[in-house]
């Protein structure tokens, strides 16, 4: 389980396990370190599609893709939820963090609590929770939410 | 991970060998930072059914090794060499894929040793929605859309805390 995970946007979401170092060896105004670089990667040459991460369904979302990464830290469920639509997700057994990265609409959890929600807004919904998704009526709605599911 | 919301570059992993082996062959300014001892087992490797055998994964090693720590003297006017010849339009046939990315990483990073990644990373651009993973201990480099952001590009590794 993963006590933490970082979320950050620019023209990428990306999601890390908080137990990695980052070590930089070029390209960057940062500090370098290429003897520890040269000695901690895997040298596993292989396609570039080996990387990718295809996106699956998500239990009976209409609006949600699943990103399941071969490790057990983390997924990321991406929704795109048209104007004035909704769509529902299944409680997970384990927490998720959700950054707003297109549109406004309102999350409803429970039975009548809600939050507005707009591009950049961060929320958390707890292990164990449904909530429901709403789009406003203008545009659509986009949340990328990065959970770990305790086992 | 990440998923791309705009269309989004990136280097990612090393590439297969063969092309690392290519490139070691017919592009004389990347192969000068290497010994030919290094260079051509690699080189001999390059075909080999299992490229994740220990083996080839050293050879693997000493390459990356030999270019990442190569002298300043040496490796700065090979890089000023190859700039000049890309941009002159001389890329040979199998250079065409990485001409673009090394003259574009050469004037955001003048003269950085980084540049010379591009012979040994795969590189590729992602559609929004699209997503790409890296496990511990494979190299990446975000390029991202932005021209001239002097922190929109990093090489760097993920390597697990407690190994």
């Amino acid at each position: 389980m993963i006590d933490h995970c970082a979320l950050s946007i620019a023209d990428i979401v990306e999601c890390m396990a908080t137990s990695d170092n980052v070590i930089r060896a070029g390209l960057t105004p940062k500090l370098r370190d290429v003897p520890n670089l040269v000695a901690g990667l895997t040298y596993t040459a292989a396609h570039a599609s080996k990387h990718f991460v295809p996106p699956r369904s998500f239990e009976s979302s209409t609006h949600s893709t699943l990103y399941d990464p071969p490790i057990p830290e983390f997924s990321v469920l991406r929704a795109v939820v048209p104007a004035g639509e909704a769509e529902t997700h299944p409680p997970i057994d384990g927490p998720s963090i959700a950054i707003v990265t297109g549109g406004n609409g309102t999350v409803v959890w429970g039975s009548r609590k809600q939050l507005g929600i707009s591009e950049g807004d961060v929320f958390f919904v707890g292990a164990g929770k449904e909530i429901r998704i709403m789009a406003g009526r203008q545009n659509q709605l986009v949340i990328h939410r990065a959970f770990v599911e305790v086992k | 991970m990440a998923i791309a919301l705009t269309p989004f570059q990136a280097m990612c992993g090393f590439l297969p060998l063969p092309r690392i082996a290519d490139y070691l062959t017919i592009t004389s300014e990347f192969a000068a930072l290497v010994p030919q001892a290094i260079r051509e087992r690699l080189i001999g490797l390059a075909s080999s059914s299992d490229p994740t055998g220990s083996a080839e994964k050293q050879a693997l090693k000493d390459v990356f090794s030999a270019v990442m720590t190569a002298d300043a003297a040496v490796f700065q006017p090979e890089l000023e060499k190859l700039v000049a010849r890309y941009e002159a339009g001389n890329a040979k046939a199998p250079e065409k894929e990485v001409r673009e990315l090394v003259v574009r990483l050469n004037s955001q990073f003048p003269g950085d040793i980084g540049v010379f990644c591009a012979f040994m990373l795969n590189y590729m651009t992602l559609k929004p929605g699209q997503a790409i993973f890296l496990a511990a201990g494979e190299p990446h480099a975000y390029v991202s859309g932005g021209e001239s952001m002097p922190d929109n590009l990093m090489f760097t590794s993920l390597v697990p805390a407690h190994n």
